[in-house]
């Protein structure tokens, strides 16, 4: 790999991937459909039923998978870029802090609001089963939100890789960045939270181990970050649903796939890689 | 005015001063070496220029302007810095790395224009990068970064450029070759450079500015600040200043 025009290829091999998963992910489910079927109702071509299914039940839930991916690409990109690109315990504890306050500030406000938490233990686990199109518009707004602000800061969090001083020479407010950038991640991450649950553990570490295959450079980093995270958790949604008919909450499969991965990771850190 | 001016200047790091009572003026087409022993505050003098730490006394004034009244985009025009040792970052080309240089005239919610990319390409056939200019940086031989680094600086266009021991790990080849680059953008730029080789900074600096612990003790051409009791006094060992009678030039040496 001596020219980085090797970057392309690997953007057009995601891409393929992920339609080739956004078709599984609406093949699979507790109605048997052909695949034949599901391109016919997803152009309204079959009859109703199966339209129906397609379009309210497992639609939302794809474009809900994508969107949540996304996000949690984003929120650790940018934290990545913010606590420093080989602090990654750093990123895993702070990040893993801010989704576990958010978390039981959340379970006080809803006790406190009289809210059964029962209703709330699928939310809690991960699961992106019921999924209506109205929470996937909500969640695009937030995701359009990041792409924005990864277009006009990837530069600001390039030159932060060259360390605060470099990035200072450079003429960047190195202060004033890293606080609205971090806010913009722990919103990005809250609402990640909120549209998936736990189900985020698993994608929140992707970015660290993109960066390994195509460098740090933001330009490419987030995009690449966006593509495999909305790909596993794609993967991990089909997963739930053929491998445990009854749907296994997504949140024990992501924590069980990462676990081994967060701990590389540390690993790696603590032989200062 | 004059480009750089700097009036008995105290500057450090957070309530710790390293540098004391620095004054000095200076304008385009000077080459400044700083010189001394390590820990003497070569580094921290050009922190400060940069605008980068503390200013506790005194000032220092870009074309009449105290650098502190200048925001961060404005003195990145104005003031490039190359630090001593900036690491190759996986994932940016050549290109990339020198164009980080552009960052500070790339609006927020602007791009890379082709001006940026034709000023970048311009800083990178300075130093001679220019045939590299895809390649990844980290399959770069150690004097090969040092250049592009250097390029990134110059992409600045800063009418000050500071560089950071610029040849403090490169072999005497190589430290030479990128030393010539340095010197002859001196015609259009002030360049202020730290050097551990006495013998490097009195070849290629047109002023030498000797420091020993925070305190400048002796400042002007080369011949006039490398004296044998003055590099006793900064080094704490006997150094032999040897004038070569037909170039001229200097070379010193235990003695």
């Amino acid at each position: 790999m001596s020219k980085l025009k090797s970057r392309l290829p690997l953007v057009v091999y995601l891409l393929i991937v992920i339609i080739i998963l956004c078709f599984l992910s609406l093949l699979v489910g507790s109605t048997k459909m052909s695949a034949s079927r599901v391109v016919a109702s997803i152009f309204s071509l079959g009859n109703s039923n199966s339209s129906s299914i397609i379009w309210q039940i497992r639609m939302p839930r794809l474009f809900l998978a994508i969107l949540s991916g996304s996000l949690i690409a984003m929120a650790g990109s940018i934290l990545l870029g913010i606590f420093g690109t080989i602090i990654i315990d750093n990123m895993i504890v702070k990040a893993s802090y801010l989704a576990g306050s958010i978390a039981s500030a959340v379970s006080v406000l809803l006790i406190l609001l009289g809210i059964n938490l029962n209703k709330f233990y699928p939310w809690l686990l991960g699961s992106l089963a019921g999924t209506t199109w109205d929470k996937v518009l909500v969640i695009a707004l937030f995701v359009i939100v990041g792409i924005v602000v990864y277009v006009f800061y990837y530069k600001d969090l390039n030159a932060l890789l060259f360390g605060e001083y470099t990035a200072k020479t450079l003429g960047v407010e190195v202060s004033r960045i890293k606080i609205f950038l971090f806010a913009i991640a722990a919103v990005i991450s809250l609402v990640a939270v909120y549209s998936c649950g736990l189900l985020c553990l698993a994608a929140l570490i992707l970015p660290y181990f993109v960066r390994l295959a195509t460098g740090v450079n933001y330009k490419y980093l987030i995009p690449v970050s966006i593509l495999s995270s909305a790909s596993l958790i794609i993967l991990l949604d089909i997963f739930s649903r053929i491998v445990f008919p009854a749907e296994l909450p997504l949140g024990i499969i992501a924590v069980a796939v990462s676990g081994p991965f967060y701990i590389y990771a540390l690993q790696r850190r603590r032989l200062g890689l | 005015m004059e480009m750089l001016k700097i009036e008995a200047m105290d500057a450090g790091y957070e309530d710790n001063v390293v540098v004391k009572n620095v004054s000095l003026e200076s304008d385009i087409g000077d080459f400044i070496g700083v010189i001394g022993p390590n820990g003497c505050g070569k580094t921290t003098l050009l922190r400060a220029i940069a605008g980068l730490i503390n200013i506790f006394n005194g000032q220092i004034k870009i074309r009449g302007k105290d650098i502190r009244r200048i925001n961060r985009r404005d003195l990145a025009k104005r003031v490039a810095f190359v630090p001593q040792l900036m690491v190759p970052t996986a994932g940016f080309t050549v290109e990339e790395t020198v164009l980080l240089g552009r960052t500070p005239y790339i609006g927020r919610f602007a791009f890379e224009t082709d001006r940026d990319y034709r000023i970048a390409k311009k800083a990178a056939e300075e130093l001679k990068v220019e045939h590299l200019i895809d390649t990844p940086v980290t399959s770069l031989s150690g004097g090969e970064f040092q250049r592009v680094a250097i390029a990134r600086a110059l992409a600045q266009e800063s009418k000050i450029l500071l560089l950071d021991e610029p040849t403090s790990h490169l072999d005497f080849r190589f430290s030479i070759k990128v030393l010539r680059m340095i010197r002859r953008l001196r015609e259009e730029k002030l360049i202020i450079a730290t050097f551990h080789d006495l013998n490097l900074a009195a070849r290629f600096s047109r002023k030498l500015m000797l420091i020993n612990k925070g305190e400048v003790i002796a400042y002007g051409k080369p011949d006039a600040v490398l004296t044998n009791e003055n590099l006793k006094q900064a080094f704490r060992m006997k150094l032999e200043v040897r004038k070569n009678p037909k170039t001229g030039k200097l070379r010193i040496v235990n003695a």
